[in-house]
């Protein structure tokens, strides 16, 4: 593991631009996580207080991002809600993970009337436009994390589910399962010694790519109003927020969508090294590019 | 190679530019538009979407153009407190107020030709009374509507009433044609294939603007109708002889798009613009900005069935609790008055003296002395209309404030239909209900009643959403409303002595009462004077006074 590790490391150092993307990855992951613990100014980051004499403050060395209608620090309540924004987008990009893979995994190797009822489902989903069909759900399960969370996942796991199921088909013919076949191996064990594992790339590399596309879509549920509800500081909601104020104080919307902005590229560039590194053909080609 | 290449794709490009430029100036030459014969053409942003468009049921958004192409027996402006003559030009009442005799305008005609009479105003009423949805229930006290000749038409009521306010109404009295049972085939005028046919988008009214595209939910364009009464008389309030010749409603459901449209031209008027925005535009020479009171007025009700709300004691705790001015400051960037009472000022039968003091020591006093000195142990659900910003921003800073003495609360934004019906549950089972629910009230008859009644009269299922019962405050109004057309200073009394109990009991407290502007672009003059408290979203398109 340490071995992957150091050669992947040299592998992006290599490259500037996906070094940065792990950069701003690794320090929103490490933001996201200690949040709480970091806020100079707490009651305004979680919303607990106001202070009329402090509203509209734009930035200065005291605010470095401003304040907002009700005289809160924006840098802390950005900084919180990026804690709301890395749990909802590695939640959505996981429960999808799993369901899709179980789906793809079942529907390709058993096959038969159950994998092509489940691709038929699969197919209903995909059908919809996500977005509009996890506002949706949103919009009936009621407002919240959790609600959000499930409302994403449920227009998510389709698109790892068909991704799962065509690699599991191209594996299930290769010749070694053949030839695990012929040794008499059950298929429980050429299924999870041999499928599995050599199936998991390709989605894991997608969801990779996927996270930055997960805080955005979280982003937009909040900012249409069927996200997170107030007074938490979801990037979308501050942005939302900011927005009726756009004509008189523009850094309430300003900065969380600058950060909002930054990390999905952030995100986009990890997960573009990801998939280079985990394939050999586009990493010779791409050494010669970056 | 690499040069050839760029070259070639050069000549492409100026090749289409060239093309595109040659089109053009064919284009403009070939099929320049006729000179169009100069139409004053003024659109309106709506905030929301259109409802329905039937004259008797309507109880909602489609006020906003109903009262153009549908007139009344009668107008209310209640900044003076005196009628505008409408299809009626004057009235009698009986000194008992039970008998209310009408005589209406001899030169008034439906759109589609047929005048105005006695009967159709009778038919009109009588098929809102039948129908019984929307605002028939304030026109209960109508006994039975008499024909006395083709222009007079006399009203008997089963109690003393004001009618002439009820006739008012921005909300089903709106006289049609009695043609549209021909028109439909139907077999009266309760007949579902009337409001099918007003649904359709045609209308049968007799006001200065004849419907000429209905599409509720993008745009509703009306026409000037040539022949209405008002445009040939001289001095009438509500006519201007520069109205516009096409009134286009078109619905933009968000303020800041409203706001960067009317900058862009693209619309006349703005029925909201943000509140903070308002500074700039009042600089502006370009723009007019017109500020009326009006009578919407943002309550919370408290669930009065459900401990701890139970108990009158927190609810007076809660009172005291909220920071009504500031809430107002940022709200609605001030353009709103802090609530005296669920009466919204300017209104007969409001008083300034039922405020509740922002005073948490007392608030906290309260909650000790009601048992909770530690504050309550469970989070209290406060449940508003998810998208309003207004009402979202309010919230925030009651949750805030409520804190500070010990009671949380969870803001729950939902959707109108989700609220309601969540807030229905009350009835049966008080505990499933929320504790605080948050809506506007605004009013269909312009009197006091309409508050006291629908928000906490026990009969008032629908929108008596905190669950309050009290036959002596309900006494109060019942007599109030009865005196209202006879003896008004009685009726006043009455109605001080309800809103006492009220302030004493909480079971609803009144936030702030909105202050409504509307910003348009120079060319609209009179905005003023076509904006009426008393119809809320209206712009009366036949006083404007549009140049160019």
């Amino acid at each position: 593991m340490n071995v992957v590790f150091k050669e992947f490391m040299k592998f992006l150092i290599k490259r500037p631009l996906y070094f940065a993307g792990f950069i701003i990855v690794l320090i929103f992951i490490v933001v996201g996580s200690i949040a709480p613990y970091i806020l100079t100014k707490p009651e305004d980051a979680w919303g607990l207080t106001y202070d009329l004499d402090k509203a509209f403050k734009p930035p200065s060395p005291e605010h470095l991002f401003g304040t907002d209608a009700l005289g809160r620090d924006m840098l802390n309540r950005v900084i919180l809600g990026s804690r709301y924004s890395l749990l909802i987008a590695l939640s959505v990009v996981l429960l999808s993970l799993a369901i899709g893979v179980i789906v793809g995994l079942v529907s390709g190797y058993i096959g038969g009337a159950v994998g092509t009822v489940l691709m038929r489902i699969t197919d209903m989903f995909l059908a919809y436009p996500p977005l509009l069909l996890a506002i949706a759900l949103a919009t009936v399960l009621g407002r919240g994390v959790v609600t959000t969370i499930i409302a994403l996942a449920t227009t998510w796991w389709p698109w790892y589910a068909r991704l799962m199921y065509i690699t599991v088909n191209s594996v299930k013919s290769a010749p070694y399962v053949e030839a695990a076949k012929v040794i008499g191996l059950s298929r429980w064990a050429i299924m999870t010694r041999y499928i599995v594992p050599n199936s998991l790339t390709p989605v894991i590399t997608q969801a990779m790519l996927d996270i930055g596309s997960a805080i955005l879509e979280a982003a937009s549920l909040s900012f249409l109003g069927v996200g997170v509800p107030p007074p938490i500081p979801e990037w979308g909601r501050l942005i939302s927020e900011g927005w009726q104020y756009i004509g008189r104080a523009y850094w309430i919307s300003l900065f969380p969508g600058l950060t909002l902005l930054i990390t999905v590229v952030g995100f986009n560039l990890f997960g573009d090294a990801v998939k280079e590194y985990l394939n050999p053909r586009l990493r010779n080609v791409a050494q010669v590019r970056i | 190679m690499f040069c050839m290449a760029l070259r070639s794709r050069l000549i492409v490009v100026v090749g289409i530019v060239i093309a595109v430029i040659v089109v053009g100036i064919l284009v403009g030459i070939f099929f320049r538009p006729t000179p169009a014969t100069a139409k004053k053409v003024v659109v309106y942003a709506s905030l929301s979407e259109m409802t329905t468009a039937d004259p008797s049921t309507e109880f909602s958004n489609s006020i906003l153009w109903l009262p153009l192409v549908y007139e009344t027996l009668l107008w209310y402006d209640p900044i003076n407190n005196k009628f505008i003559p409408g299809l009626a030009v004057n009235y009698t009442v009986s000194p008992d107020g039970l008998v209310w005799t009408f005589y209406l305008r001899k030169n008034a005609v439906f759109h589609d030709g047929t005048p105005v009479t006695a009967y159709a105003v009778k038919i009109s009423i009588e098929r809102t009374i039948a129908l019984g949805q929307g605002a028939a229930y304030v026109l209960e006290p109508i006994d039975r509507i008499e024909v006395v000749d083709d222009y007079t038409v006399r009203f008997y009521l089963k109690y003393p009433a004001p009618l002439d306010k009820m006739l008012a109404m921005p909300y089903g009295v709106y006289i049609f044609s009695p043609k549209v049972v021909e028109y439909t085939g139907a077999k009266n005028y309760t007949d579902p294939k009337v409001a099918e046919w007003f649904n359709s988008g045609r209308d049968a009214g007799s006001g200065p603007y004849k419907l000429v595209k209905w599409d509720p939910e993008n745009e509703v364009i009306l026409e000037k109708f040539p022949n209405w009464w008002g445009w040939r008389e001289r001095g009438y309030l509500l006519a201007n002889p520069n109205a516009p010749d096409v009134f286009i409603v078109k619905i933009v459901k968000d303020a800041v798009t409203q706001a960067t449209l009317l900058k862009a031209g693209q619309i006349d008027i703005a029925q909201y613009v943000p509140p903070e925005e308002l500074e700039n535009f009042k600089k502006d020479p370009n723009y007019i900005v017109v500020i009326k009171p009006s009578y919407q007025n943002l309550v919370i009700l408290l669930n009065t069935k459900k401990p701890p709300l139970n108990n009158p004691l927190v609810r007076k705790a809660i009172a005291h609790a909220i920071p009504y001015e500031d809430i107002v400051k940022t709200a609605r960037a001030g353009y709103a008055r802090v609530s005296s009472g669920v009466i919204p000022y300017g209104m007969w039968g409001h008083f300034e003296d039922f405020k509740y003091e922002y005073n948490l020591t007392l608030a906290k006093q309260l909650l000790t002395e009601a048992g909770y000195p530690n504050g309550i142990d469970r989070v209290l659900v406060l449940t508003y209309t998810a998208g309003d910003i207004y009402e979202q921003r309010t919230a925030e800073l009651i949750k805030i404030s409520l804190a500070k003495i010990g009671i949380n609360i969870e803001i729950r934004p939902m959707s109108w239909e989700e609220q309601w019906a969540l807030a229905q549950k009350g009835w049966e089972d008080p505990e499933a209900a929320q504790d605080i629910l948050m809506f506007y009230w605004w009013p269909d008859i312009l009197s006091p009643i309409t508050y006291l009644y629908n928000m906490f009269h026990s009969k008032s299922k629908s929108f008596n959403l905190c669950y309050y019962e009290n036959p002596e405050f309900e006494k109060l109004i019942e007599e109030a409303y009865r005196f209202e057309g006879t003896d008004p200073s009685k009726a006043l009394e009455l109605y001080r002595k309800a809103q006492e109990i009220l302030y004493r009991d909480v079971p609803g407290i009144g936030l702030w009462d909105m202050v409504e502007y509307r910003v348009a672009k120079n060319r609209v003059g009179n905005l003023e004077n076509s904006i009426n408290p008393a119809y809320p979203t209206v712009v009366f398109a036949q006083a404007l006074n549009v140049k160019g």
